[in-house]
């Protein structure tokens, strides 16, 4: 089974979710002062400007933060892959009750 | 009336919830954060540069079976976050006025809640490995580590920004 990830698909996700967060919480927070406070101060230019610069800057970090995640940036070349024998742990298997 | 006499109970322990309240919210943000640094991420990179090593596959999933059961400590601490943070709103007084306690209380309903939500399925119920190991599932195994670390590449970037943010939210208070 291949991963399915691969850049495009983190471009797509990285664009929605800046959309769902920096996008609803600003309109969320706006209705909500608007609605329940007659507040219009969050329409300014000002706070406009921070939700936009923000919401460019997280889309972009995210993307890039995925892609570098995922290890599509980079080659690992700090690392190096050692073949050892090990024993690992495991948790005993769960035995089914036996009935009464 | 249910409000006032919530008020009137635990009005005077205010100081008691919010201290459960940060102490879980720091529990919550940092549990997870060596093993997923440490142990998670370098094996899942290496499996992602090496996709077929085996030695390399039987890693990852004792790794991520690990981190499944590691992840308790955070999901015991998200419950009682949430019960106490609408608590504190309320004994406190808080309202919507507040920009500061507005915007976060938005943040953890955008982010925090979906996130554990998704994160309580594949850690603990229909997508934790364990159990699909055991049931001899191998296909629903490996599709539940793979849903597993793309739910890690899509979250961890929120989660790191948000967190943060929420938390500052929290002390400085802004706005």
């Amino acid at each position: 089974m291949e991963f399915s990830g691969n850049p495009a698909l983190y471009r797509r996700i990285a664009i929605a979710v800046t959309l769902y967060i920096n996008g609803g919480a600003f309109i969320i927070f706006a209705l909500i002062k608007y609605l329940l406070h007659g507040d219009t101060w969050v329409l300014g230019w000002k706070p406009v400007l921070v939700a936009l610069l923000f919401s460019l800057w997280f889309g972009r970090a995210m993307y890039r933060w995925m892609m570098r995640l995922d290890a599509q940036y980079g080659r690992g070349s700090g690392w190096v892959l050692e073949s050892v024998r090990v024993k690992l742990p495991e948790l005993r298997p769960r035995q089914p009750r036996e009935p009464r | 009336m249910m409000l006032d006499l919530l008020r009137q109970i635990l009005g005077p322990w205010y100081l008691q919830i919010k201290f459960l309240h940060v102490l879980f919210v720091a529990v919550w943000i940092a549990s997870t954060v060596v093993a997923y640094t440490y142990y998670l991420v370098p094996v899942f990179k290496a499996w992602r540069r090496n996709p077929h090593d085996q030695e390399i596959i039987a890693l990852r999933n004792w790794t991520m079976e690990r981190f499944d059961q590691g992840i308790i400590f955070e999901h015991v601490a998200f419950p009682i976050i949430i019960l106490t943070g609408p608590l504190m709103y309320v004994l406190g007084g808080w309202t919507t006025a507040t920009n500061w306690l507005l915007l976060k209380i938005i943040l953890v309903c955008l982010v925090a809640i979906p996130i554990e939500i998704v994160d309580y399925h594949l850690s603990h119920f229909r997508g934790n490995k364990r159990r699909l190991r055991e049931a001899g599932d191998a296909a629903g195994y490996e599709r539940s580590i793979q849903q597993h670390w793309m739910f890690f590449l899509v979250t961890s970037p929120p989660v790191m920004v948000f967190a943060v943010l929420i938390v500052f939210l929290a002390i400085t208070k802004p706005f």
